[in-house]
């Protein structure tokens, strides 16, 4: 049987999204991911050129900020459960909009209110804390000279987590749990870690873990990291040591206890099966 | 979907209900008379494209407060103490100490807030953000709203559910006006959080205490002390010592502390500074901070019955707080 899931892709400018969903396309092409394509998607074009820019080895052009689209994807996973997947593309300003201005617009709602699963992208490496009266160090904060800043990125994430919930929150009449949700720190290469992404949120950003936790219960959410290219790429002078390896092996994720892998869709399937088996 | 409502209020529903402000004639209310600011900038309409979310993120007023006491009282935490005494600097040091991982209590969990960028507003002050220093946060202004603005918290704990936390930025003017005219005009903030706070950090300023107005202020808290008593019972009540890094001579402490137990004889006694050390994992030392919220989010009593949800015979079958709630008295 084949069911359609529609899944809510959540993330601010510049935390991947776009890369990801081309890097994903990449995958489930192949037959040794969890997840993969049952026949041709409709429609390709939202990732053509990402996937164009990421095969010269070039990375990926800014979604432009008015841009939504939608593809639609068959898959199957490793059982046979087949399901389509709603897979949207569209610049990270519209979900910045919606935590300045604390208003959604309806075709937005109506988005959160159907969605199934929620894949939430959040890259640490832009949400450092400054030090402060409690850390006490004289070394040099993070930037924040672009003028007044009402709220800093953990703030504005747990903010935008806020506006998600409460929507689904009175959409189900205060009845339902959240949707299952994937939590992906993306661009993990940047963060030299070691650590697994369960250890990394809840050590680095404890404030948004704690929230997370609080929201979700351990059966309904998971924390990877993301890095989809596995390194970062240029946007003018193509990286030849990653065409010569082939943008289909880079990237990888990181699980909650720090396993890696090279299969970008094992997040997805995790929330595949959890959106179908609620 | 759904209509654009008459009234920029999301809660607000004028045309069944009556005016959320409770105006008889709803031109008069400023949210009303908003509506007309509301334009889609491209083509002058006003927006019924967009949802939105009964929380600005700026401090709660009591129009606010919906939106969390719905199914469950909130807990209020009223800070009382003269201007100056650092009542929104330990507002600013709990943020802080959130963001660091901290917990207001083991097993407890940050749940959510919706008043972030309040929070963010007096706390950002602390942080070091080149070029400016590192300083306190700016003085909270002596406004003549007749409530105060109140920094909000949800906090999950492992046997209660979620639990909503308000506490009290109120300048400390008000509580000056309070101390020596029950009645004083400016003083109905100071009055409301008397009257409606769960437990009280009554905030004893070891700087003022000891400096060149010593005397002054020791009549002030004095009197303060023995205003808030009369209002709530001698209850719920603790002394906090700020600034306790300025050296007390000890003739002081025991004055005051003896003053404070003649009118809260149970009340504990707790003193906190701004961390001087940093500890192994890069944080100052808080544990004092931290003893007196643990203390303050301490599900209270009021008129001696304790607040509970039902369970038992009242129980209807369900986790919903709503159905399994047994009522509240509200003043």
């Amino acid at each position: 049987m084949t069911s359609t899931t529609s899944l809510l892709l959540v993330g601010e400018s510049d935390v991947g999204k776009t890369h990801y969903g081309a890097q994903l396309l990449g995958r489930l092409d192949r037959s040794d991911c969890v997840l993969k394509l049952a026949g041709a998607p409709a429609s390709l074009a939202p990732f053509q050129s990402a996937m164009e820019k990421i095969s010269l080895g070039l990375a990926a052009d800014h979604t432009p900020s008015s841009f939504y689209s939608e593809s639609v994807w068959p898959i199957v996973d490793d059982t046979g459960n087949a399901a389509s997947m709603v897979w949207p593309d569209y610049s990270g300003e519209q979900i910045k909009d919606v935590i300045d201005t604390k208003r959604l617009p309806f075709t937005w709602r109506d988005r959160v209110i159907e969605s199934g699963g929620w894949v939430i992208i959040l890259r640490p490496s832009r949400m450092g804390l400054p030090n402060d009266v409690l850390t006490r160090s004289g070394a040099v904060a993070t930037s924040d000279a672009d003028g007044p800043v009402r709220l800093s990125p953990q703030s504005r994430f747990i903010e935008l987590l806020q506006i998600l919930l409460f929507v689904k929150a009175v959409a189900g009449d205060h009845q339902q749990q959240p949707p299952p949700a994937v939590f992906l720190l993306s661009c993990y290469d940047e963060l030299a870690t070691d650590r697994g992404a369960s250890e990394y949120l809840a050590s680095e950003l404890p404030l948004i873990d704690q929230f997370i936790k609080a929201n979700w219960s351990m059966s309904r959410h998971r924390v990877f990291g993301l890095s989809s290219l596995g390194q970062a790429l240029a946007k003018d002078a193509p990286d030849v040591a990653f065409v010569d390896a082939g943008p289909d092996r880079s990237g990888y994720v990181v699980d909650g206890a720090g396993d890696k892998s090279s299969d970008l869709t094992r997040p997805l399937q995790w929330l595949m099966s959890h959106v179908l088996q609620p | 979907m759904t209509a654009q409502k008459p009234c920029r209020r999301a809660d607000c529903d004028y045309l069944d209900f009556g005016c959320h402000m409770g105006h008889a004639n709803v031109a008069d209310c400023e949210f009303v008379r908003a509506l007309a600011l509301d334009v889609n900038d491209s083509t002058g309409q006003p927006s019924d494209v967009e949802m939105r979310f009964p929380w600005t993120g700026r401090p709660f007023g009591l129009n606010d407060l919906r939106v969390i006491s719905a199914c469950r009282r909130p807990h209020v935490i009223g800070m009382v103490g003269a201007e100056n005494a650092g009542k929104t600097t330990m507002l600013a040091l709990l943020f802080l100490m959130l963001l660091r991982g901290q917990r207001l209590r083991d097993g407890t969990g940050f749940a959510g807030s919706y008043t972030l960028e309040g929070w963010e507003s007096i706390s950002r002050w602390m942080q070091l953000r080149p070029p400016l220093p590192m300083q306190f946060p700016p003085h909270t202004p002596n406004t003549a709203q007749r409530q105060p603005g109140m920094l909000h918290l949800a906090v999950s704990e492992p046997s209660n559910g979620r639990r909503h936390i308000l506490l009290t930025d109120a300048p400390g003017e008000w509580f000056t006006a309070w101390t020596f005219d029950e009645g004083a005009e400016n003083a109905e903030g100071a009055r409301w959080i008397s009257r409606h706070a769960d437990r009280f950090l009554l905030i004893a300023d070891s700087c003022a205490l000891t400096g060149q107005k010593a005397g002054a202020s020791r009549n002030a808290l004095n009197f303060l002390a023995r205003r808030l008593a009369a209002t709530n019972g001698g209850r719920e009540t603790a002394l906090v010592w700020t600034k306790a890094d300025v050296a007390r001579p000890e003739k002081l402490v025991v004055e005051v502390e003896s003053m404070f137990r003649q009118h809260f004889a149970e009340g504990p006694i707790f003193s906190v500074q701004v961390p001087p050390k940093v500890t192994g994992n890069g944080l100052g030392d808080m544990t004092d901070l931290i003893a007196v919220y643990d203390w303050a989010i301490e599900a209270t009593t009021i008129g001696g019955v304790r607040l509970v949800e039902a369970r038992g015979r009242h129980r209807v079958g369900s986790d919903d707080p709503f159905l399994s709630y047994e009522g509240h008295r509200y003043d």
